[in-house]
């Protein structure tokens, strides 16, 4: 009979004793948080893509209040970025949003300098002398982000160039991060001319690995008229800060590298 | 101070606890998928095991064997563990807001992990005194953050692999560990007393 009284007493003093240990810590130790960062939090689509480049959205919100981070990270909240600066107190104007795009169409048709039969992934491909493609800045066309996109907006048939669907891309960046070659870039929605190459070869080398390959001629850039192109690397850079989406260098370029963003995804297939 | 390391070499390869005792299963498998939570989740029961182990004996010692109730060690230490990680827990989100990125989200985890109770009853059973306990419940720690490290770079580099269907995700995982099980047997020998 003594042990069981004992016994009660010990574990009920135990308990008692850790709850009010507890209950006095959450009051000592209590961390203030702001209440913006919650009202922010529900504002924030809750995806946790991490395109803004925080790990989660609460970590966003909370570097908004607390580290004053910019209020219009958040592509998937673009259309309510002025909500946020309402609990702010402040003006924020939404950020044109961006989609992914591929800088190589090339990478199906450009030879191959040795069959590979490994691990269908661009990533593990990639570890093996740069790739089966001869051009090792090339697509692998195995489609690594097709996996990374959280959206599911990127499709791919066989072993090909990836084609993105517009309206269903965030432009969080993830394939981007996918991409073991760096071919995937994240241009402005509104953009129309892209280059879809990706190639750092000088044009001789150029013409031998791939039939649509930049090798840097150079007359889009003497044809823009707002000097938006550039040549770097023996690649063409368009600067959209700049371009007006005249189409011009569209129209100039003898390879067609530069194509029309929009329309190529469209219609679904690489219009070369 | 040749048999603490003899109890800490012990506890981290021949009776580690998870390739050797099995205990602390859920986080191997749970938190193994990327090197660094791992590592993370490692350093997290490290600090809770050496806590653990320091209060739950104090509490054996002091309160337990006066009263004679030794027969209520696994649920006081229950409760010992559980209070004292929320504790810890709230302790780190005021003081160091960089453990607290660290280890944050492992700590509750860990709060009714088996290992760490595995810990604190083998103290007991081993009849250790209070640096031996210390360094037994470090040992532990120490020895969960190997396996469960080793555990995250084979299955970080199995990511790239082609695995059965059947067999992806957490059943080649138990496979794997069970490998590594067999292959930790292998330290059995080393301490014959």
């Amino acid at each position: 009979m003594n042990t069981i009284i004992i016994s009660i007493i010990v574990l009920c003093g135990c308990g008692l004793l850790a709850g009010a240990a507890l209950g006095i810590a959450s009051r000592v130790f209590a961390v203030k948080s702001d209440p913006r960062i919650e009202k922010i939090e529900k504002i924030l689509p809750g995806a946790n893509c991490s395109g803004c480049g925080n790990p989660s959205c609460y970590a966003y919100a909370k570097s908004i209040v607390e580290e004053g981070a910019e209020p219009n990270l958040c592509v998937l909240a673009a259309d309510k970025a002025d909500e946020i600066g309402k609990v702010l107190g402040i003006e924020v104007t939404a950020k044109e949003s961006r989609v992914a795009a591929v800088r190589c169409y090339g990478g199906p048709r450009a030879s191959k300098h040795f069959i590979y039969a490994g691990i269908p992934s661009c990533r593990a491909a990639s570890f093996f002398c740069d790739g089966d493609n001869s051009c090792k800045y090339s697509c692998l066309g195995f489609g690594d982000c097709v996996q990374a996109c959280p959206f599911g907006g990127i499709s791919l048939t066989g072993r090909n160039t990836p084609v993105f669907d517009r309206d269903a891309c965030a432009g969080c960046g993830k394939c981007a991060d996918a991409c073991p070659k760096g071919v995937i870039v994240l241009v402005p929605k509104s953009a129309l001319p892209h280059v879809a190459c990706n190639t750092k070869y000088k044009g001789k080398i150029v013409r031998i690995l791939c039939p649509i390959g930049c090798i840097s001629c150079g007359k889009c850039v003497k044809v823009c008229p707002e000097k938006a192109v550039s040549l770097e690397d023996n690649l063409v850079q368009i600067n959209y800060d700049k371009c007006n989406n005249c189409g011009a260098c569209i129209e100039s370029c003898p390879r067609h590298i530069i194509v029309r963003l929009g329309e190529h995804e469209e219609d679904g297939a690489v219009n070369l | 101070m040749e048999h603490l390391f003899v109890i800490f070499f012990s506890v981290v390869v021949v009776n580690n606890f998870i390739l050797a005792k099995f205990l602390g299963l859920c986080p191997f498998f749970g938190v193994s998928r990327e090197l660094k939570s791992a590592f993370s989740m490692g350093l997290a029961v490290i600090f809770v095991m050496t806590i653990a182990s320091m209060v739950t004996w104090s509490i054996y010692r002091y309160v337990l064997i006066p009263y004679e109730v030794r027969f209520l060690q696994t649920i006081v230490f229950i409760l010992v563990i559980a209070a004292l990680v929320q504790l810890v827990e709230l302790f780190i989100t005021k003081t160091s807001p960089v453990l607290q990125r660290v280890l944050g989200i492992y700590l509750p985890l860990i709060t009714t992990n088996c290992a760490v109770l595995g810990v604190c009853l083998l103290n007991i059973k081993e009849d250790f005194n209070f640096i031996e306990t210390v360094v037994h419940g470090i040992g532990g720690g120490v020895g969960f953050t190997l396996a469960i490290c080793i555990m995250a770079g084979i299955r970080e580099r199995l990511s790239v692999c082609r695995v059965p269907v059947p067999m992806q995700g957490f059943p080649i995982s138990f496979i794997i560990g069970c490998l590594m099980a067999l292959s930790f047997f292998g330290f059995q020998g080393f301490l014959t007393h």
